[in-house]
């Protein structure tokens, strides 16, 4: 069967499109509204890898970068919540004192992504928008019971974090609506929140496999528990079941162990030059069970 | 060709190694391609251009950044330096560091760590890898080994095994000390 | 030869990153000035301010940028290949293609096009390339050239390709098979393995590695209004590519002249003629302006060449006292779609095979394989990697059958000086028992890491023994060193050997300066014009501080005659009477008589019967190419290592991580040991990423991981601790002593890493790389083995 090509579209071509920096939110809704294929770039990392690889018919006409926005990347704390706006670099994140004390999984975990000089660039909210099923930070979030704070034409809207993620790539933004901040709770002192990642090196690395596990112990029982997974399904993942079993059963090796059965049951990984389905769906039971022993 | 059609230039000014730039740039101009390409500063390398390998780390604002993951109109305003420019930035900021050598000042600590460990071998990835060390090294100046690994972890080199440039950093750390000792 | 090693002289080191524990010298008495000191490489300077200016920062006036398009599927007929839009794009000067250009085949079998006009054969297969005025427009047109293909039937496995139904890569050839032999053997194996107390074997797989080097492949072509072409390469052997460029163009030799610019990594990427250099001056004598050609990252994989990937497959037997007795190996080797250096590796296979430990019986024999994969080159180490990690293997296995200590097996087996191997290499200094002791003494240092829950930890040794005195690859295996002298006191080296990022220019300068009796930093070096320096076969096998350092030394000596010569009529002693020290020339008896080298040099400018002060040899040292039944001493001297890793591993997941690697190096004398340890400590990253992480995945002939993100190179924290012994057993045929080392940290590590993860878990890796997957995967498989027993 004859392969017709015109020419070869893999090849790179310096992309062309237009260039905005809005000074405000509602001039960038304005923008977006405007230009609905347009490209919104916060920190850049995965933006301007997309920008290069992807096929001509895909390229935005046009590039928004937030970033001159005033308020979107402030860590906002108050009694009951923790607010990271959108554009949070994952350096600021690390950095900040009160993350550092109360929830030190997040810094952590950001310390896995990517690299020094990539945490000033990359942003909180560039990354759950960017919705790659490996992402690190996601599942940690889901297990603080996150939400997401929407901006667009309509006004504000406020969407709990497990309905963000739509699929790979695809966040649940409508058109000309932009991602202004994530919060969670403060409310976990006395929790114990962990991320086990499962990677080949110690750098520079996406996950094969991530668990963040967040619980809440009343002597020996479980009171309270989130699992969520990552890179082994579509998007990250709560596991429910998973989490009934500890509060069931409590930290008991059989309890345990059932917890890591749901879990691998609910996993749905595929294979790919990274690992195989097989051994991702078998380390979700290693990891869970990391995860809990350590909690 | 349809995106022709899409306008082109932008206005730039921003500072790079203490003197101002203005130029007018495609909104696609990468700060890399900026660098190499209009300002001909062929000293940050070109290796990857997908931010997986560090090798075109520069400072923007005394910060280690990734400059093929950068937009060049996205630095409008900031401070950037580079490899030609790293050693000029440390004497501008260590006014006494002159005087602790009776050898003119050229080099950045680091650059001089390179040269005394054999830190470089082919060199391709040095520019930024130093970059990189020099950015740490402003935030945080003691570092322990496994924080100087950390620090350089976005900069691959296929030459050294990174034994000599980890050497060669803690070498900077050392003489950084005693100029700010000086200073004191 | 080797006299007992003296103690140690450990070095302070600034950090737990690496460490030279010590050099073991067994002559002392010789007080060197230059040699053995730490200096910075001669072009360290232009590296940490970046000055320098690798191939791809050349500009030259009217220039244009060339790129390159490659075809859409690995196996196919070209139907139609319409390049009229592409050449109608403004900017475009002009596009080449198969269809348009006189050009020959090359390449070892000369099986290859650079250019292809009618089938393709892998994904690599370069099928038109454009010349334009920026990158841009090229790329821009290369999309615009219209290619239809016609899908042929492909074979990616070698084994299915030797069936008889396979699609036949070359049809001019009688089948897939490349005609090469590499058949040995030596006493009689059947018996041998017949009376053995112990007979193991094993097949072990070895996967496509890249040399994944930072600065992507690049070549630059102009050519003159009298027809002569000017090369700015990346090649590592100027002189042969000349001759090789010369063929496939259809010029003579003598039209060609070859740059070589800095490079960013070579590691034997550099060791044969490719597309890119034949289509850069091609497309530049199309359009009559200098053409640049940058591979870009993912090109960069995709078609820079690879080390062969193969299956090994061996048996060993072995007395009870476990002494050897025979081997006998068979190696496939998936040569890719045209015939490159990497099916050249059996040779050193075999020399590891037939020579490395003590042997008498051997058989050793390949199968090398077109398929519609890519192809592969020289790769540091060059098919030692793989038959050190099958022969260590199964000195281990014999080890754990016998019942014996795995450091005393090998130290029985040990080569010796004085050794001839069945292929007939005679083994001159050999340190290779105190490579042992050394890396078994300092892989047992204290650790302060605490083993974790679910980790063990192991110790795994191998040892290596490769070329250390030029390799005889080629007919000549000379080099040509001239010393110029200046009468402001500069010595000028004009060597035919090449810097590769190695630090060749550094050591030879050493040598230069020492012989004289000059400061080190007196000395310059060029190397990189074919038009300005002497014939060198090239840069390979770990042969250029052996083989051009003896040929700077000869050089050096030649001038320091003349030197002396000159300065006894001005001194008014005999030329025998005076020597030079730190740039005096003095009188030995009376040293308070001296004048500083440059003003004899002056004199001998300024005088009525004036000479200029030039000294000149050729080096090429009296070994053998292998004969037809693959014996001859090749190497006039041999080099000698041992690694040993510390590792630890999780059963729960395959995790695999080293602590610390101890690696000690017969260097014969480390000249420079800055450099001695940076190719080292070089040289186990790379043996680490081929042993663990970095694989080139093909799928149908296709890379599926053309990126650093998931081409994975060790990282600064993956990396352990090094510790490095230098043992110096002072060669006498090498300068000053030293013998090669260039690759020997790469040779072992991964059969050590192998080792000490049969150590820590009971279980064999038998295939590289021993990534988590596949470690987790084997003791899966062994547990259960064990659980069914």
């Amino acid at each position: 069967m004859p392969n017709a090509c015109r020419g070869d579209v893999r090849a790179p071509v310096r992309p062309r499109f237009a260039y905005h920096r809005p000074a405000t939110l509602e001039e960038a809704c304005r923008l977006l509204v405007a230009e609905p294929r347009a490209a919104v770039l916060a920190g850049g990392t995965d933006l301007m890898v997309h920008l290069r690889q992807s096929q001509r018919g895909k390229r935005p006409p046009a590039v928004i970068n937030v970033k001159r926005i005033p308020g979107l990347d402030r860590i906002e704390v108050d009694a009951s919540a923790i607010r990271l706006g959108a554009l949070t670099t994952l350096a600021a994140l690390i950095d900040h004192p009160i993350i550092q004390a109360e929830y030190p999984v997040l810094p952590f975990t950001a310390r896995y992504m990517g690299s020094p000089a990539i945490r000033h660039l990359a942003t909180v909210g560039g990354n759950l928008c960017n919705a790659s099923p490996a992402a690190d930070l996601s599942p940690v979030l889901l297990t603080l019971d996150a939400e997401v704070g929407i901006v667009g034409p309509g006004g504000t809207r406020r969407l709990p974090l497990d309905r963000f993620f739509l699929g790979p790539g695809r966040a649940a933004l409508a058109a000309a609506e932009l991602l202004a901040w994530v919060e969670f709770p403060r409310k976990h002192a006395g929790w114990t929140v962990r991320y086990e990642r499962l990677d080949v090196r110690r750098a520079m690395d996406i996950a094969i496999v991530g668990v963040a596990l967040a619980l809440r112990r009343d002597g020996t029982r479980v009171a309270e528990a989130r699992l969520a997974l990552g890179a082994v399904a579509p998007t990250p993942l709560r596991v429910p079941g998973a989490e009934a079993a500890l509060v069931e059963g409590g930290l008991t090796p059989a309890a345990i162990h059932r917890t890591a059965e749901l879990a691998m049951a609910a996993a749905r990984p595929i294979g790919d030059v990274r690992a195989t389905a097989e051994y991702r769906r078998e380390m979700v039971g290693t990891l869970v069970r990391r995860a809990v022993a350590g909690g | 060709m349809g995106d022709r059609a899409v306008v082109d230039r932008y206005p730039l000014e921003l500072t790079v190694n203490g003197r101002r730039v203005r130029r007018e740039v495609p909104g696609s101009r990468t700060l890399l391609e900026l660098l190499r390409g209009d300002l001909r500063l062929t000293g940050t390398n070109l290796a990857c251009d997908t931010g997986d390998c560090g090798a075109c780390t520069v400072l923007v604002d005394g910060r280690p950044a990734i400059a093929c993951l950068i937009l060049a109109l996205d630095v409008d305003g900031a401070e950037v330096t580079t490899i030609e420019g790293l050693a000029a930035r440390w004497h501008a900021r260590s006014a006494r560091s002159a005087r602790l050598d009776d050898r003119p000042p050229s080099l950045h600590p680091v650059q001089q760590g390179f040269l005394e460990e054999g830190g470089a071998q082919c060199g391709f990835c040095t520019a930024g890898m130093i970059m990189a060390a020099a950015g740490l090294l402003e935030a945080t100046p003691e570092p322990t080994e496994a924080e100087i690994r950390a620090g350089l972890e976005g900069n691959l080199c296929r030459c050294t095994g990174y034994v000599k440039i980890i050497h060669a950093v803690q070498v900077a750390v050392n003489r950084m000390r005693g100029a700010r000792g000086a200073e004191a | 030869m080797s006299g007992s090693p003296g103690p140690p002289e450990p070095r302070e080191t600034a950090g737990g990153a690496g460490a030279l524990v010590g050099t073991t010298a067994s002559d002392r008495s010789p007080r060197f000035r230059v040699i053995g000191t730490r200096v910075a490489k001669l072009d360290a300077v232009e590296k940490v301010t970046g000055a320098v200016q690798y191939l791809p920062d050349l500009e030259l006036p009217g220039m244009v940028w060339g790129k390159i398009l490659r075809t859409r599927v690995p196996h196919a007929r070209i139907t139609r290949l319409d390049t009229t839009r592409a050449e109608a794009l403004p900017g475009v000067l002009g596009v080449v293609t198969g269809r348009n250009v006189e050009q020959h085949p090359f390449g070892y079998a000369k099986d290859h096009l650079a250019l292809k006009g009618d089938v393709v054969r892998c994904i690599r297969d370069e099928v038109a390339a454009v010349a334009a005025e920026t990158e841009e427009i090229a790329e821009e047109a290369c999309r615009l050239i219209d290619v239809e293909y016609e899908e042929l039937p492909a074979v990616f496995d070698p084994e299915a390709a030797l069936r008889p139904e396979a699609p036949r890569i070359h049809p001019q050839f009688p089948g897939n098979l490349v005609n090469f032999t590499y058949k040995f053997t030596a006493g009689d194996v059947d018996r041998a393995f017949r009376e053995a107390d112990a007979v193991v074997e094993g097949t072990y797989r070895l996967n496509y590695v890249t040399t994944a080097c930072l600065g992507t492949m690049a070549a630059i072509a102009q050519w003159d209004p009298r027809g002569n072409l000017t090369m700015w390469s990346m090649t590592q052997i100027p002189f042969l590519y000349q001759h090789d460029l010369a063929e496939a163009l259809g010029v003579s030799g003598d039209r060609i002249r070859v740059i070589q610019p800095p490079v960013g990594g070579n590691f034997g990427r550099g060791l044969d003629l490719y597309p890119i250099d034949i289509i850069a001056a091609l497309l530049a004598r199309h359009v009559g302006r200098p053409v640049k050609i940058v591979f870009d990252r993912e090109e960069e994989f995709v078609a820079s060449p690879t080390r062969e990937p193969c299956v090994f497959t061996l048996r060993t037997a072995a007395r009870a006292d476990g002494t050897l007795l025979a081997r006998d190996a068979r190696v496939l080797i998936d040569n890719g779609a045209y015939v490159s250096w990497g099916s050249t590796t059996p040779y050193v296979m075999m020399t590891t095979l037939a020579g490395f430990y003590r042997c008498p019986n051997i058989r050793f024999d390949t199968a090398i394989v077109y398929t519609n994969n890519v192809y592969s080159g020289s790769m540091r180490g060059y098919g030692n990697l793989e038959s050190t990690f099958a022969v260590e293997a199964q000195m281990d296995d014999l080890a754990e059958r016998l019942g014996l200590d795995r450091l005393e097996i090998r130290r029985r087996n040990a080569n010796r000086p004085g050794d001839v191997t069945p292929q007939g290499l005679r083994i001159t200094s050999c340190g290779l028992l105190e490579c042992f002791d050394a890396v078994a003494r300092d892989i047992r240092r204290p650790v302060d890491r605490p083993l974790r829950p679910g980790w063990t930890r192991g110790i795994g040794y191998a040892g290596m023994f490769h070329v250390g005195g030029g390799a005889r690859v080629y007919r000549s295996d000379g080099c040509g060193a001239i010393v110029k002298l200046d009468d402001f006191g500069k010595v000028t080296l004009i060597t035919g050997a090449s810097e590769i990022g190695q630090g060749s220019e550094t050591v030879l300068a050493m040598i230069v300066a020492e012989e004289l009796g000059i400061p080190f930093g007196r000395v310059e070096v060029v190397n990189n014009d074919t038009a300005i320096k002497p014939w060198d076969v090239g840069v390979h096998a770990s042969r250029t501080t052996f083989i051009a350092g003896n040929a700077a030394l000869l050089a050096a000596r030649d001038v320091k005659r003349q030197l002396l010569v000159l300065a006894a009529s001005q001194l008014e002693e005999p030329a025998e009477a005076l020597d030079i020290e730190d740039g005096l020339v003095y009188v030995t008896a009376a040293p308070q008589r001296r004048l500083p080298y440059e003003k004899v040099v002056r004199a001998g400018h300024f005088r009525e019967d004036g000479r200029i002060l030039i000294g000149q040899a050729f080096y090429d040292p009296p070994t053998q190419m292998l004969d037809k039944d693959f014996r001859g001493n090749v190497s006039v001297t041999y080099g000698f290592a041992a690694q040993a890793a510390l590792v630890e591993a999780e059963e729960a997941t395959g995790k695999v991580e080293v602590l610390r690697v101890a690696s000690a190096h017969d260097v014969g004398r480390a000249l420079n040991p800055v450099g001695c340890e940076g190719q080292i400590e070089g040289g186990i990253h790379m043996g680490l990423g081929y042993c663990l992480t970095e694989e080139l995945r093909l799928r149908d002939g296709r890379v599926l991981n053309p990126g650093f993100l998931d081409y994975k190179l060790l990282t600064a924290p993956d990396m352990p601790e090094i510790l490095i012994t230098l043992i110096e057993t002072v060669d006498e045929a090498g300068p000053f002593g030293a013998k090669g080392l260039g690759e020997a940290g790469t040779i072992p590590i991964s059969a050590a890493v192998a080792n000490a993860v049969k150590d820590a878990t009971g279980v064999r890796i038998t295939e590289l790389p021993m990534t988590p997957e596949r470690v987790y995967r084997a003791i899966r498989v062994a547990r259960t083995a064990e659980a069914a027993t």
